[in-house]
Parts: structure tokens; sequence; C-alpha cells
């Protein structure tokens, strides 16, 4: 049934090479996006690995 | 600020650590076994259950799903948690996760040495199986996502994003790869057939690497080299990039495994494109994770985890760019059934998934134990060994790969192949298997040194089994202003994993769906036939003694390979063939065109001792095929079942075929007695037994083509039923 419903679809070959574009659609999108960001707007999530409870007690104590 | 206090459980962690390193040298062990059989093919003797072909899945699958499986939930079990400030949300998951995933690998064990596999690479484990690793994958996922989801940081890190990637996708995978349909408990016959099956074959086996062996342990390295090198990722904003290209690129990838196949053209060029992309995602995070260590590089030289971690990202580089190289046509065409791509593999996997694996447990074990390591010199002892086993691992099997390569293709100025005896080419490379084997040695001897510092860790110090932890609770604080719509992304767990789902689908759908659908295609041939019941039994011998880990079915349009093989593999060749057998190493020569081209008693010596009729091979012996008697009892269930994925037997043929198998094995035996082969050195020649039905499969390959033999002519139900497997 479903191959049916593929078959009628005309130029289906296309779909890959729209696929493509909306990727690079994307991925240019997102590292323009990423450079007006700009760099420190990242810090603190990139620290979250080193975010250890032993660094939040003590940042808890210092405040 | 109100604080909670909640519990790291570290025993669960300490548990997947123990396995992976149980299963790890198990599965090296069985590596280093086949790695010697090619050497000294009567290594072990003649046990069925220790064959090449039926250990090689066993130790693909110990050390993929056994020892990187395992290694993968130690990082996620210890990491998770404390990056989202909270415990693994259920125990009671943690432990049927653990417990079901070793019930799986033990399951693994004691089906392939029996011969109990589907045949399909990375994917060999039988139906009953399949649905057990769903059931646990869907319990690790459902204990992942909760977490997550009781988080006490709204943050999702990046190394959670692969988390995430790593389990929907695999899900996606080993759903769409599994759909098969049981002939018996223990035999299933897979829906897809042919070019299709080799398609999703490949879809999965190389998402298997890219979702199983790459994503889980970039998520390991963002977590783990920041915190070995105290220091954050080099680039928070190159991981993003990485991610959602890497995720979205990966998924296109698997034809280039099918180069030059019977696959559509458009397909490979895909495949082709997508791979070379792939390298700028993949040297992006190789980049990122070795830029952490900037100012660093004094501690990469005292630091075993620092060591350990960065060979292994330097491995993923080196792997990452040769995995586009190497799907350039050209290259491909050169590379592909050689011992070069069982070079690539073990670079990544013994520097990239091993390195990581022992960077993990020399970093968890002395923190969970509150403890230091037993002794950084051995560690150190065992990352030199470890190092020296991978360069005399690979670098033998890049040179043998590329002269056996070069030898099949060579031609004398006459025109004629240089080396037509496949044999020549296999007797040249055997001293890089030895040197491999040397190699794959001083890395078990290197892995059974970190294990022992491993436990004399944990001897020395004593498992803090719940670990204390404080965290302020998540307070929902609506929506983030400012327009930084990754950064609220992050913090929406759901949002983000419909994403990465609609990321992988859009490459597997737009790839596979033309291929399945439109049947221009695939070419029907007219002449090409379903098999006759005893051939069917003699391809589910072949499948159970593991013969496509050795034999392709699959001749490139090459005139080197068409001198030596024969006419070039088509896609309609293969419309009922489930699975598909192509394979993807010629260990052996390629079988596709063997029907015809020797007498069926070649085979009968063949088989019994290889040596016998090509002295110097390093096939093994299959001596039980002459004794080992059909299986008759399954094979109405067996047309059944293949009838249901879409064999166009007729309708009551199962009641026939049995009738169909003794007759054609009558021929069979007939034949060789009639050329002097009533025995084989004193065992009796009869037709109920396996050599018989092996014989008329291997006959059979690749013969429909010419159209001169309908294979149902002779039998006795052809009369009756002939006309209607012809009509359907």
């Amino acid at each position: 049934m479903y191959k049916e419903v593929l078959r009628a679809m005309d130029g289906v070959a296309v779909f890959p090479s729209i696929s493509l574009i909306l990727f690079f659609g994307f991925f240019v999108l997102l590292i323009s996006y990423l450079i007006k960001t700009g760099k420190h707007h990242w810090d603190d999530v990139a620290n979250l690995p080193l975010d250890t409870d032993e660094n939040i007690n003590q940042k808890l104590s210092e405040s | 600020m109100s604080m909670d206090t909640f519990h790291y459980d570290n025993k669960i962690v300490r548990n997947f650590g123990i396995a992976a390193m149980t299963f790890g040298i198990i599965g090296f062990i069985v590596g280093l076994i086949i790695a010697l059989k090619l050497i000294f093919p009567d290594f072990l003797g003649f046990i069925p259950e220790l064959s090449y072909g039926r250990l090689r899945p066993l130790h693909t699958n110990a050390v993929i799903f056994a020892f990187a499986g395992n290694a993968i939930f130690y990082g996620v079990y210890y990491s998770l948690p404390r990056l989202c400030k909270a415990p693994m949300w259920s125990p009671v998951l943690s432990q049927i996760h653990f417990w079901g995933w070793q019930l799986i690998i033990l399951s693994a064990v004691l089906t392939l040495p029996f011969g109990i596999t589907t045949s399909k690479e990375y994917a060999e484990l039988e139906w009953p199986i399949d649905i057990a690793i769903t059931i646990i994958w869907v319990v690790f996922g459902v204990n992942m996502i909760m977490t997550i989801m009781k988080r006490r940081e709204k943050h999702l890190y990046v190394a959670i994003w692969f988390y995430i990637a790593t389990f929907v996708t695999v899900a996606v995978l080993h759903l769409v790869n599994s759909f098969e349909v049981p002939a018996t408990l223990l035999k299933s016959y897979p829906i897809y057939a042919g070019v299709q099956d080799a398609l999703v074959q490949w879809w999965y086996g190389h998402n298997a690497v890219a979702f199983f062996l790459t994503t889980p342990f970039l998520g390991i390295m963002y977590y783990f080299i920041p915190k070995a090198a105290n220091r954050p990722i080099f680039s928070y904003r190159l991981s993003i990039v990485h991610f959602w290209s890497l995720i979205f690129i990966y998924i296109w990838a698997g034809p280039h495994h099918l180069l030059y196949t019977s696959l559509p053209g458009w397909a490979q060029a895909l495949g082709t494109v997508f791979s070379l992309m792939l390298i700028a995602p993949s040297w992006g995070g190789m980049l990122n994770g070795l830029l952490t260590l900037r100012g660093a590089w004094d501690k990469v030289r005292e630091d075993p985890v620092l060591k350990f971690l960065v060979v292994g990202v330097t491995a993923y580089g080196m792997v990452t760019f040769e995995g586009p190289m190497l799907s350039i046509a050209n290259v491909n065409a050169i590379a592909h059934y050689s011992d070069y791509i069982v070079g690539h593999v073990h670079n990544g996997a013994l520097m990239w998934n091993g390195g990581l694996t022992f960077a993990m447990l020399y970093y968890i074990t002395p923190k969970i134990y509150k403890t230091k390591l037993h002794s950084v010199k051995l560690a150190n002892i065992h990352f030199w060994f470890a190092t020296l086993g991978a360069i005399f691992y690979v670098i033998p099997m890049y040179w043998g790969g590329i002269t056996q390569s070069l030898m099949w293709k060579q031609f004398t100025a006459d025109g004629f192949l240089q080396y037509p005896n496949f044999l020549e080419t296999v007797v040249q490379i055997i001293p890089m298997y030895a040197l491999r084997a040397f190699g794959g040695a001083l890395f078990i001897v290197g892995a059974i040194f970190g294990v022992y510092n491993i436990l004399k860790t944990a001897m020395n110090g004593s498992l803090v089994d719940q670990e204390e932890a404080q965290a302020p609770a998540l307070v929902q604080t609506g929506e983030e202003s400012g327009g930084h719509w990754h950064r609220k992304l992050e913090g929406k767990p759901l949002k983000f994993t419909v994403l990465v789902v609609i990321s992988i689908l859009i490459g597997g759908i737009v790839e596979y769906m033309p291929t399945a659908l439109i049947d221009s295609n695939i070419p029907t041939i007219e002449s090409v036939k379903p098999y006759t019941p005893l051939e069917i039994e003699g391809r589910d011998i072949y499948i159970a003694e593991g013969c496509n880990n050795c034999h392709s079915q699959m001749i490139r349009p090459f005139r080197s390979e068409t001198e030596r093989y024969g006419e070039y593999s088509k896609a309609g060749e293969f419309v009922y063939d489930h699975p598909h057998l192509w394979g993807s190493k010629r260990t052996g020569p390629d079988l596709h065109r063997i029907g015809g081209k020797y007498p069926d008693s070649w085979h009968l010596r063949h088989m019994y001792d290889p040596n016998s009729t090509s002295p110097g091979s390093i096939m093994p012996a299959y001596p039980w095929m002459l004794e080992k008697e059909i299986d008759e009892e399954s094979i109405p269930n067996r047309i059944n079942a293949l009838r249901t994925v879409g064999v166009p037997y007729a309708d009551g043929y199962e009641k026939l075929a049995i009738r169909d198998l003794r007759a054609q094995a009558e021929q069979i035996t007939n034949g060789l007695r009639e050329n002097g082969f009533s025995s084989v050195e004193g065992i009796e020649i009869t037709s109920d037994k396996q050599i018989i039905a092996m014989i008329a499969y291997l006959q059979r390959l690749g013969v429909d083509i010419s159209g001169t033999k309908d294979p149902f002519e002779g039998l006795p139900s052809n009369a009756r039923m002939g006309a209607n497997i012809k009509e359907n």
C-alpha cells in the first residue's frame, strides 16, 4: 500500500537535494547565530562538568 | 537558598565497570584466537563451536556490545547524574538494565558459537534476543530521560546531547534492521531481500559505529577531558555545531559500504558525498577535545588518564580522516574487501573505544573508592602496551590489505591475471597476519595489567556505595529572556530529543525509501527463481557456519573481478536472498559465481579438507558436515516464513517441500557415487547429510542469470507447483 503512495509522488528523487539544501541552510544559520552570541555567553554552561559538589559548597560558603 | 541532599549510586557504576573489563578481556582473547586461526587453520582442532566463522561474530559482538556497551553505561551512569545533579531516576530500572544487558550477552555466547545467527553484521543475534535488546534499551532510555527530567541543573551539558542521540538513534536502527519473520524459535528471515537488505544492513551497520561507538564516546570525551584536565571544553560553540552536523550527516553515510555493488548509483553517490562532509564535524569534535588541553600538556606527560584520552581522541581523528577517504570510489575500489578495513576499524576500536574506556576506569575507580590509583607506573606501562599493540595490529593490516588488493588487480603484459589463484594472494600476507596477532597479544597483555591495577586500586580503598551530594532545587523561572534559542533548547529535553529524532530520520528516509519503493531501482531478471528446499537448507548452513565472514557474494564491475570470478553481480539476482549474503571481507574468494565452476566432488573434498583441493589454504575444514544431518523437520516452517517475507512459493508448497528436498539430495548423492565418491576417509556419503545441502546451494550460486536451467526441474513437485512458482 505505502509503495503506491511513494510511487505516486512526482520527482521523488529531488528529496535528497532538498534535504542537503535544508541542512546547509540550517548549518549556515547555526554558525552565524553562534558567532553572534559571542564566546563568553556560553562560559557558565561550558563549566558544568567542573561544577562539582565541592565547588558548589565552596561557592555557597563564600556567598 | 535551600539545598537538596541526594545520593549518587556508585555501585551500579562499579558493576558496569566490572562487566566492561570482564567482557573486554574475553572479547579480546576471542579476537586473538581467530587471529591465530588465520595463521594456523587447525588451531583448536575441528570443533564446530570454535570454528572461525562462528567465533568471529562472537568476537565482534563481545567487543562492541559487551565491552564498549558496558563501558558506555559505565560512563553514562557516572557522568549523567553528576551533570544533572540528580541520582539516576530509578535504581530498579538501573538494576534491570544492568542484569538484562548481561543476560543478552550471555545469550550471545550461548547462540553464536552454536550457529544460531542471522548473519547480518553486528546484528547477528536471533529474533528472541532482538526483542530482549529492545526491552532493555527502552529501560535504559526511560531511566536516562527521566533522570534528565528530574534534574537540578537547568542546562543540559553537551555530553548529555550525545547520550540522548545515542539512545534514540540506536533504538531506531535496531528496530528497522530487525524486522524479521520467525520460522522457528531460533531462526528467522528478514523481511528485506538482496539490495534492500544490504542497504538497511549497512545503514544499520555504519550507524552502529556512529551511534554506539562514536556518539556515546564523544559524550564521554566532552565530560572526562574537562574533568581530567580541570578546564572547560575548548569551545562550547564548536560543540553545538559539532553535535548537530555530526548526527545529521552520519546517518547518510552507510552506502559507502556498498560502493560498486548492485546498489543504485544515486544511493552510492549520496553515501560518498555525505561521508566526505563528515570529516568536518568529526575533526571539529576531535580538535575541540585536543585543544581543551592547551596549556595543560604538561599534565598529559604524567597522567595516564589524559594519555589514554589524548591518544584515543587522536586515533579518532585518524579514523575519521580515513573514513571519508575510503568512501571515495577509487580508493574504496582498492581497500574494500581487504584487511585494510580490518586495520581501519581496529585503529578506532583499540585506541578510541578501548583508550577512552580505560581512561574512564583509571579516572572513576579512585574517585568512587576514595583512594589513589594503585600504580601510575603500571598504568603507564599499560598505555605503552596498548599503543604499541595497536600499532603492531594496524600497520600490518594496512600493508597486507593493500598488498593483497593490488595482487588481485595485477594483470600480466598479455592481459591475464598475474595471480589467478586467489590462494597465492593469501599466502603472501600470512606474515602480516602473524604480526597482527602479535599486536593483538600486546594489547591484551596491557589490558590485563590495566585490570589488575584497577582491582588493586579498588582493594586499597572502599566503595562509597551511595555518594552524598547537595545542590539547590531547580527553580522554574519561566522563559529566559533574549533571543538565544539554543540556550533555551538546552533546558528543554523533550523538544531537544524530538529535534534529534527528526535530524536522524531525514537521511534514513530519503535514502532508503526510494530504493525500497521504486521498481526501476531493482530491475527484475526473469530467469531468477526462488531456492529449492535443499538449497534453503544449504543456505542456512552457510549462514550458521558464518561463511559470509570470509566470502563475499558480490562481484564488482571491474575487469580484475570479472576475469577472476565471472560476470559482475546484478541487483535483480538477489531478489529472493533473505538475508543478503554479500559479505564485507574477502579472506577467501568471492562465491557469487561459484555455481557450476567445480564438480560436486570438488566441494565434497574441499569442505572435508580444504588442503586436499587447495594446498596451503587457510580455510578451516568442515568435516562435521559429512556427519551432521539435514534439518528436514523445520523445512515447512521455513518455506512458510520465506513466503511471508515475499518469496513466491505457491500455497501448499510447504507440504511438498520435503519430498523435493529428498529427491534433489538423492540426485546429488547418486552423482557423487557414480564418480567414485561413496565415502570420504571412511565416512559414507548419504543423502541426509549437511554436505549435500551445502553442495546444492553452492552449485546454485550465480547460475540463474544464464537462464539455462529451471532449478525445480526434475523435482517431484515440478509438474504441479513449478508453474505456480513461475507465475508468482
